[in-house]
């Protein structure tokens, strides 16, 4: 047999490769185009979103929705044409979904019978900032250039803000819109920022452990934030969430062995309670922690009368309130899940 | 020779988080950029940190800034104590709370 010249092995090798190339590439395209498409899933909203009336109708609504971001392809459709009634803290955690859908996606979402939708939620949904966050097709946003947008009902939002970092002047320009919308510096103001930035420090050092990231669609430690008045009753509520593992997991993984075995025994709104009142003293992370004494200390270190500080986490609720000088905390379990962590201040301002 | 840092405007007037991965303007940024330089400058013999005009800063740049000299850059507490001196005259509650801070790194040590 004849032999092969350096260059005519090169051109061989080549030709093998390019021809594996084009074989891996036909597999690739028949593993696509095969798919078998995904059926549509119908989603009903209940009539009310509300973390307080109606816990476990909105979080199992939101399960629906973290469940289908999980299939990039898969097909959804959610009936709006329901929906009567919206907490901000709801339409927060809500709007966070889609946001999440979003991102995975890589595409915008198309709304669809826009017009069908209740004329009160339209509005409200686009006053809160959906529209804005989400840059859905097939909607005229009436506030799109309104920041923020009329009041709803005697209540003014701030409109939804995420972001992945522990940001100070993301911090500083959120109190600001606030400033606006109450129509004077708020109270307590280094508290609040405080309290801010630590829970977006605490989205980026706790919230997402990698071993949790590598196990979702979802890569991003994002966090979510929005805030609204009401100009009857003067309160303010400020609302913080993110979507990782959730302080009772987040405290039964990194506690040291000795408190492992008794914390294992707590329910998750008697775990938030211990996370508060140890901080991360009793984990293997004994310098971190103090965060959460930041976070807490809008409320608690104030002289604000009539205000609370509440946690969603998973089954827990843990609600620090405040009625003049007297103060209590208490916990509570719920029977659904919520994904991630809820942080709610809500402070009544002086007339 | 006195170094003195005004972190509100030689750092930010708005500094956030802990590590370098929580964002631009963090307690680690802080320690490495500013504060270990001037450790390892055989001339200051003081670092002066003044501490004014700054927004509400959050424990976790506290402690990663100066409980870090401790726990990250094995800085003795008595060095720390002898050269690092603080300025405050707009919020009296900062210059406890960071010895305090620097007093549970030694403790922990």
């Amino acid at each position: 047999m004849k032999k092969l010249s350096n260059k005519q092995k090169y051109r061989f090798l080549l030709r093998i490769k390019k021809a594996e190339k084009k074989k891996l590439k036909k597999k690739r395209g028949t593993q696509i185009t095969n798919k078998t498409p995904s059926q549509l899933v119908k989603i009903d909203i209940p009539q009310r979103l509300d973390l307080l009336d109606s816990f476990e109708e909105s979080v199992n609504f939101f399960s629906q929705i973290r469940k289908i971001s999980s299939d990039k392809f898969a097909l959804f459709s959610i009936n709006f044409k329901t929906l009567k009634n919206i907490s901000p803290a709801a339409a927060l955690i809500f709007a966070a979904e889609m946001d999440r859908v979003r991102i995975i996606r890589g595409s915008r979402l198309k709304v669809v019978d826009f017009n069908k939708w209740d004329n009160h939620i339209k509005t409200l949904l686009g006053a809160m900032g959906m529209y804005d966050l989400l840059n859905l097709i097939g909607i005229t946003d009436p506030f799109s250039s309104t920041s923020p947008a009329p009041a709803q009902n005697g209540e003014r939002f701030i409109k939804f803000q995420t972001g992945e970092k522990a940001d100070g002047q993301n911090a500083s320009q959120f109190k600001e819109a606030i400033n606006n919308v109450i129509g004077k510096n708020i109270p307590n103001n280094k508290a609040l920022q405080k309290s801010l930035t630590e829970a977006m420090t605490n989205v980026s050092n706790h919230a997402y452990p990698e071993e949790y990231l590598s196990q979702t669609t979802f890569k991003q430690k994002r966090w979510w934030m929005s805030a609204s008045f009401n100009n009857t009753t003067n309160k303010l509520t400020i609302i913080f969430y993110d979507q990782g593992v959730g302080i009772p997991t987040s405290i039964t993984k990194t506690a040291s062995e000795s408190f492992k075995s008794l914390i294992n025994l707590f329910s998750d709104g008697k775990k938030i309670s211990a996370l508060m009142k140890y901080g991360r003293s009793r984990t293997n992370e004994p310098h971190r922690g103090k965060g959460l004494h930041d976070i807490k200390n809008y409320i608690a270190s104030s002289n604000i009368g009539n205000s609370y500080f509440k946690i969603y986490s998973e089954r827990g609720l843990f609600v620090y309130s405040k009625q003049q000088e007297c103060e209590s905390e208490n916990t509570y379990d719920k029977r659904s899940k919520l994904k991630g962590t809820l942080i709610e201040w809500q402070i009544c301002l002086n007339q | 020779m006195k170094k003195t840092i005004n972190l509100s405007s030689d750092f930010n007037k708005t500094p956030a988080g802990r590590f370098f991965s929580d964002g631009d303007y963090s307690g680690e940024h802080f320690r490495k950029n500013y504060l270990i330089p001037a450790f390892k400058d055989s001339n200051t013999k003081i670092i002066e940190v003044i501490l004014d005009n700054l927004d509400g800063i959050g424990s976790s740049f506290w402690e990663e800034a100066f409980g870090g000299l401790i726990r990250k850059e094995n800085i003795n507490y008595e060095e720390i104590k002898k050269k690092i001196t603080f300025k405050c005259d707009d919020d009296d509650t900062l210059i406890p709370l960071i010895n305090s801070l620097i007093e549970d790194a030694n403790k922990s040590k």
